[in-house]
């Protein structure tokens, strides 16, 4: 009750302050007229009357603070004062303003959109009702490398038997050629009937896709667009509902488009969706095959059921399917993917981010770091400000908490301007970073910055405002009142000892800048390593040609082609992931063998060499000899030095889908060893070439090599393909645009970085400037007495750049080892192959000293031009 | 800006000059600031160090817990003045501090 009294008579008296102050005034002139009147009469002179009445009564001005303080909400008076005065202060150097909030805005700019990602794959959960109960189910298989996912019947028992969830929904993604109304690559989505409803999809026109669509295998030719779908398919018709797409020999009816805030659950947007029931009529016999393991399951939860007792009774049910799966297939251990979010938090999802919001977190300091030295340079221009006004009374924390909120109002304006920068420029940059998808022509769920992003923004702005206005507010107001009053502007820097938080920062910053730029030499040189390395065979000529028609058809056609050089069937083509494997056995030792199947035109279309030996011949094509040609990889683990010809080697249990049973198979042929996993692990160790028959369905790379220039044959062969079969799809692929899928990851991380260490370099060399010019300005009168006194301009312009020189090489020495032990840290962050790379820590090094130096050495030549005269008389 | 005070004078316990002004207030009835600086002075014999600034945002304080009431009058010398007089609730509180203050004291006395 009292409290509440209170509360109320402050906020009365808040709003009427200046009533206030009159009455006080007025009650304190009435009292010392008394106290005057009372002197008098006691035979005072008016005058002495008058200071002794002042003298009882004590500190006016201070009476007037304690009054106000006591009416309340002292600190809301004193913090508006207080941005009034700072805005005040800050309008008259619109300069400085400017530089800091410049400085600002990039760091904080940068951090926000980090965490815009982080936020909007991580901690955003996905839009869809009860997301953090929603689970994905993957099958961990007997067999290593097993598919995690699972055959549609497996998706029918579990759904059917399961208790523990509310209901199980299953997608399956492919690329579909839609034919009418005109000829479109489309990325359709299969869903269960119930997908929409449980995952709460809504649409904008017509209706979702209900369980009743997908009651019956083949029945109901329907889909439903995407935003996206309808936009590149129907150009936004806004009639489309009702509209029909030819698929195959399927005529599909338009049911309905979907909110453009859904996409189930990947942030990868379809352009359509489909019944699973449709999916045997438009991808080709999937749905009754017990071992097509082809299909995401997911589910949510029951309300209430942990996921622990949710695993052991789905464990349970899956381990009752296995009797119908071969040995192979059998599901040992069913895991539970939270799909709450469209990234998981795991701890090694931390181990990556921790590392990448610790760099960027390393800009921001070293933005700080810039404008805590440029405050401390403005603090020591208003020192004689701040000595008068603590003389005259103001005490020590309200000076300080005056200069604090100037630093906080500035970090306000740069936390607002990188704010709006982030949120410009995130779309683009999400574009950039996933930009092996945008080129394919997936769309992405948009990014967009919710209060999370928000706060963490608001979070660092006040923080780097506190951070690097704190300092130099406590240093300005430390000072020896009686020199700062006296003593006037240059005249202090004779005495005043250079700066040790200056020159910390300084050497601080450049420390972190080495790192960032390490990184960004180190990541680059990776980068152009891995675009560097020649895989044996030329990806610029090579077409992977993904043709799902008939491909007889089109090698005929190819061969007839004169621009084409050369074609060939493969199992496999190379660069999509690393090489199957199968346990081989040659001269009585276990080798494990990275195997491929190829027909007699293979070698001779990518260029690699057969060093000794033979090429397959036709009949062992078709007969399905028992021959192979190795790599001389192979030929040396298997045979040493030993001539491999003719010899002899056994393969074990054959994977499922392959086409010869264990046994022993005869060399015929050596060729040159090639890379056609991964590129960064460079040439396969082991690489088996087993005959293919031509024609075999399980053919399912078609390679050619194309006479120069390839690009423009891309079309051309699209067409080709349309030709013989237009109702399948055709995406001609150059192996460089494969290998990119591979690479482009090196060259994000590098750009990424290099754009981070640019900003680094930049941010350090504006602190340098800053730093220098000022001592340069704050020394005029000693550098003045020393050119009096006969230095030379050179000696000079060595004693300003000296000091900031040092601490360059000082921040250098000690980045240095930081480098070395962060590099190692981040190795798997940014895929990095070489942590040390004497190269990369070199050049690190000698572009920051060097553009360091420079920073320095101009406002430092501001210092050979003083005229010794001039200042000495200005003084 | 701190004074320096005669040794002879005792500070203002904390807590102690709410209670004076009560007690002021209620013997001489309502009373302008100077009026009760003078009172508590001259009661203490001068022997304590009060700055009369000090009394107004006590002064202010009472009033905010509702203890005193305030309103402009005249004064001796015909000049415009705030006055200022007890409340019920003022009294009220003034009988509990005295209790407790006398209470404290007398303890305190035992140990002297």
């Amino acid at each position: 009750m009292q409290g509440l009294r209170i509360l109320w008579s402050r906020l009365r008296w808040l709003f009427r302050r200046r009533e206030m102050d009159d009455r006080l005034n007025e009650e304190i002139e009435a009292h010392l007229e008394l106290a005057m009147a009372e002197n008098v009469r006691r035979g005072m002179t008016e005058r002495d009357a008058r200071y002794a009445a002042l003298r009882s009564f004590g500190g006016v001005e201070q009476t007037k603070e304690a009054h106000r303080d006591t009416r309340g909400f002292a600190w809301l008076d004193a913090l508006r004062q207080d941005m009034m005065y700072a805005r005040r202060t800050l309008s008259k150097s619109p300069g400085f303003v400017l530089t800091a909030v410049a400085i600002l805005s990039l760091a904080i700019g940068a951090n926000t959109a980090l965490f815009t990602f982080f936020d909007g794959y991580v901690l955003k959960p996905i839009p869809i009702p009860d997301a953090d109960r929603n689970f994905e189910l993957n099958a961990i298989r007997a067999r290593a490398r097993g598919s995690h996912l699972w055959s549609y019947a497996d998706y029918q028992q579990v759904r059917k038997s399961s208790n523990a969830f509310r209901d199980l929904y299953a997608y399956a993604g492919n690329d579909i050629r839609v034919l009418d109304p005109e000829p479109f690559e489309a990325h359709a989505v299969f869903v269960s009937g119930n997908y929409f409803l449980l995952l709460g999809g809504k649409t904008i026109m017509g209706r979702p896709i209900l369980p009743s669509d997908d009651a019956v295998p083949g029945r109901d030719a329907v889909l439903v667009l995407s935003n996206s779908g309808w936009q590149r398919i129907f150009h936004g018709d806004a009639f489309v509902v009702g509209k029909t797409l030819r698929v195959r020999r399927r005529v599909f009816t338009v049911i309905g488009v979907a909110d453009p805030e859904f996409s189930g659950t990947s942030p990868v947007l379809p352009d359509l969706w489909i019944p699973l029931a449709m999916f045997d009529d438009v991808v080709g016999g999937g749905l009754a095959d017990q071992e097509n393991h082809a299909f995401f399951i997911g589910g949510l939860l029951k309300p209430g059921v942990a996921v622990a007792q949710a695993h052991d009774s789905m464990l349970s049910l899956v381990q009752g399917l296995n009797g119908r799966h071969p040995a192979g297939s059998a599901i040992v251990d069913v895991s539970f993917y939270p799909r709450a979010t469209y990234v998981p938090m795991r701890p090694d999802l931390l181990l990556v981010i921790v590392p990448v919001f610790v760099l960027f977190g390393l800009v921001l300091l070293i933005a700080c770091a810039d404008l805590a030295n440029l405050l401390l340079a403005r603090a020591s221009a208003r020192r004689r400000e701040i000595a008068i006004r603590l003389a005259m009374g103001a005490s020590k924390g309200r000076l300080v908490r005056q200069l604090l909120t100037e630093s906080l109002l500035l970090s306000l304006a740069g936390t607002a301007a990188g704010y709006a920068m982030a949120q410009g420029a995130i779309h683009a940059i999400h574009g950039y970073v996933f930009q092996v998808y945008t080129k394919l022509g997936y769309s992405f769920h948009p990014l967009t910055i919710d209060w999370r992003v928000f706060a963490y923004t608001a979070v660092i702005g006040i923080g780097a405002g506190i951070a690097f206005g704190l300092t130099p507010a406590l240093e300005a107001t430390s000072l020896d009142l009686a020199r700062g009053i006296k003593q006037e502007g240059a005249a202090i820097s004779l005495r005043s000892r250079p700066r040790r938080i200056t020159d910390l920062l300084v050497t601080s910053q450049v420390a972190a800048s080495l790192i960032l730029m390490v990184l960004a030499a180190l990541l680059m040189r990776n980068a152009q390593h891995v675009a560097g390395i020649y895989p044996g065979y030329n990806l610029d000529a090579l077409v992977d040609v993904r043709f799902d028609g008939p491909k007889a058809k089109l090698i005929e056609r190819l061969k007839r082609d004169p621009r084409v050089l050369s074609v060939t069937e493969v199992w496999r083509t190379p660069l999509y992931g690393s090489l199957n494997v199968l346990p081989g056995l040659a001269n009585g030792q276990a080798q494990p063998l990275g195997y491929s199947y190829v027909d007699d035109h293979y070698f001779a279309t990518l260029e690699i060499p057969v060093t000794r030996g033979r090429n397959f011949i036709r009949q062992e094509l078709t007969a399905g000899a028992r021959v192979a040609l190795i790599s001389e990889a192979t030929a040396q683990r298997l045979f040493g030095n030993a001539d491999p010809l003719g010899k002899v080697f056994q393969v074990g249990a054959p994977n499922p889908g392959d086409r010869f049973a264990a046994g022993v198979f005869q060399v015929v042929g050596v060729v040159g060893d090639v890379a056609s996993g991964a590129l960064y692990m460079g040439n396969d160790s082991t690489s088996v070439y087993f005959p293919a028959v031509p024609g075999d369905a399980r053919n399912f790379g078609l390679i050619a090599r194309l006479q120069a220039p390839v690009p423009p044959m891309i079309t051309e062969l699209q067409h080709l393909c349309a030709d013989i079969d237009a109702s399948n799809s055709c995406q001609p692929r150059i192996l460089r645009n494969v290998a990119w899928m591979q690479t482009y990851p090196y060259e994000i991380a590098s750009n990424v970085a290099s754009g981070v260490g640019l900003l680094a370099l930049a941010l350090t060399c504006i602190g340098l400037y800053g730093v220098v010019a000022f001592a340069v300005v704050q020394r005029t009168l000693e550098l003045g007495i020393r050119i009096a006194l006969g230095a030379t301009r050179f000696d000079v312009l060595g004693l300003v750049l000296n000091r900031s020189v040092r601490h360059v090489m000082w921040g250098v020495v000690v980045g240095t080892p930081l480098c070395l032990a962060l590099s190692k840290l981040t190795v798997s962050v940014f895929f990095m192959l070489e942590t040390f790379d004497p190269v990369a820590y070199a050049a690190a090094s000698v572009l920051l000293i060097a553009v360091a130096t420079t920073a320095s050495y101009l406002p430092a030549r501001r210092a050979t031009v003083v005229e010794p005269m001039v200042v000495l008389r200005e003084e | 800006m701190k004074n320096s005070k005669p040794p002879s004078k005792s500070d203002v316990l904390h807590g102690t000059l709410a209670l004076m002004i009560l007690r002021t207030l209620d013997g001489l009835g309502p009373q302008h600031g100077w009026g009760i600086a003078r009172r508590i002075e001259q009661t203490s014999g001068d022997a304590l160090a009060l700055n009369q600034g000090t009394l107004y945002p006590a002064l202010l304080k009472l009033e905010q817990m509702g203890w005193i009431d305030s309103d402009w009058g005249v004064s001796e010398n015909n000049r415009k003045a705030r006055f200022y007089r007890i409340t019920k609730a003022g009294k009220k509180q003034l009988t509990e501090e005295a209790q407790n203050w006398t209470r404290i004291s007398g303890v305190v006395a035992k140990f002297l």
